[in-house]
């Protein structure tokens, strides 16, 4: 978020507070992407985003008068999102929804795909979500968080507390298990490989492993 | 390099967060071992991927609106709704004792006579009270008194002995105004008045 962005929103969080109106659904607008990718990171398997996102939603209403620091709107819409999402868990479950259809139309970035093949990408596409959504808290959500447009390393550091180099030490790591659990699922599912078989075949591809040259100047972060 | 800084220096690269020295160190990882590139294409495939997972389940978080509206009228309606809930034998307890008591008694006065008198003098708040109603009719200010009372809270009394009542008491009364205000915004978002230019339609705060 560049300075002009973060004031804006400053001045608007402050008027917020207040009471205006306008100001708390520009607020909202700006920021329930992020929000939704939070509550996707944290919900329960069977609870509804949408309706995770209505309850937050009011909940911002009600409560953003009681904010004191005009600077921690994100963590504080954050730790909202976190709350909504752990409460919807303990409620009874509900009948899981078919994730939202677009009408079957391609996606910007795939003009190029067919029809058949869009359909596939967003097949693998929610596979590969749901294969995310399993992996443990600390790296899921960073990870997650980074597919939403704006959400630098920096950024997705201010919203959770931790240091940029330990945000980026997760998301390396949460792909690198990520691929795992993918490649897993894959011989899960009736695959020729065997698991030795698959390993080498990935070492082969990747290679001579090249010499550590030793702790780089200001490396990433062992987390 | 180990594992984990090859898996942070790719990770920077497809995050477009790479530095030009995280660049030059990919180049001379390359030059040694050129599968690294199928490595970054692998991991930017897959983080495209699961970019478009996440987008298609965050996308309902455009429909989904803060309902400013709705809570500012639920607001209102708090301040303006004057009952509590009750089970029925609290209820019915509390208006008992008040009756017994004869705390309250709404006025059977008729209109534009005074209960007390000619010169109304209070000696108790009851009579004040009446006073006040009194006085009111006769100025054209009090309609009348609401015959229900409007019971805020109850609890059994500190003594064990009854119960502690707080309820309110409404009157109806009249006025006359020369035009009707809402509240608006100056250029400084500060509030003032905004007169409108019409009678009212619907009950609603003054």
């Amino acid at each position: 978020m560049s300075d002009l962005t973060a004031n804006i929103e400053r001045v608007r969080t402050s008027a917020a507070v207040r009471g205006d109106q306008e100001a708390i659904r520009a607020l909202w607008q700006s920021n329930r992407r992020w929000v939704a990718a939070i509550l996707l990171a944290h919900k329960p398997r069977e609870a509804d985003v949408e309706d995770l996102l209505q309850d937050v939603a009011m909940t911002v209403v009600r409560t953003i008068s009681e904010l004191r620091d005009e600077t921690a709107l994100r963590p504080w819409l954050r730790t909202v999102a976190i709350n909504a999402a752990r409460a919807s868990g303990r409620k009874a479950t509900r009948a899981r929804r078919e994730p939202r259809s677009d009408g079957g139309a391609l996606p910007p970035d795939n003009a190029t795909l067919t029809p058949d093949m869009a359909l596939e990408r967003r097949e693998e596409a929610r596979r590969l979500l749901d294969l995310a959504r399993q992996l443990p808290e600390g790296y899921r959500e960073p990870l997650i968080l980074r597919c939403v447009r704006g959400m630098t390393y920096a950024e997705i550091a201010r919203l959770t507390g931790l240091p940029e180099t330990t945000i980026e030490t997760r998301i390396a790591r949460g792909r690198r298990m990520l691929r795992e659990l993918r490649e897993k699922a894959a011989l899960g599912e009736g695959g020729p490989e065997n698991a030795e078989g698959d390993v080498g075949a990935r070492a082969g591809r990747i290679g001579q492993t090249v010499g550590d040259d030793g702790p780089r100047k200001g490396g990433p972060e062992h987390v | 390099m180990s594992e984990h800084e090859r898996d942070v220096l790719i990770t920077r690269v497809i995050d477009d967060e790479a530095s030009p020295a995280d660049w030059e160190a990919l180049k001379a990882l390359a030059a040694a071992d050129p599968s690294i590139w199928q490595e970054v294409a692998e991991a930017q495939h897959a983080r495209s991927l699961l970019a478009d997972g996440v987008a298609e389940a965050i996308a309902i978080a455009d429909e989904v609106v803060v309902p400013v509206e709705e809570h500012a009228r639920w607001r209102f309606s708090q301040r303006l709704r004057l009952g509590a809930t009750w089970a029925g034998w609290a209820a019915a307890a509390s208006l008992g004792v008040i009756w017994a008591t004869g705390l309250v008694r709404p006025s059977t006065t008729p209109m534009g006579m005074s209960e007390a008198g000619l010169v109304p003098t209070a000696r108790t708040h009851s009579q004040a009270l009446q006073d006040y109603l009194s006085l009111g009719r006769e100025a054209g200010v009090v309609v009348d008194q609401m015959p229900d009372l409007v019971v805020m809270s109850a609890k059994q009394s500190p003594d064990g002995k009854g119960y502690e009542v707080l309820y309110l008491r409404q009157v109806l009364e009249r006025a006359v105004v020369d035009d009707f205000y809402k509240l608006g915004k100056d250029e400084l978002g500060r509030d003032v008045p905004v007169g409108v230019h019409r009678a009212p339609v619907k009950l609603g705060p003054m």
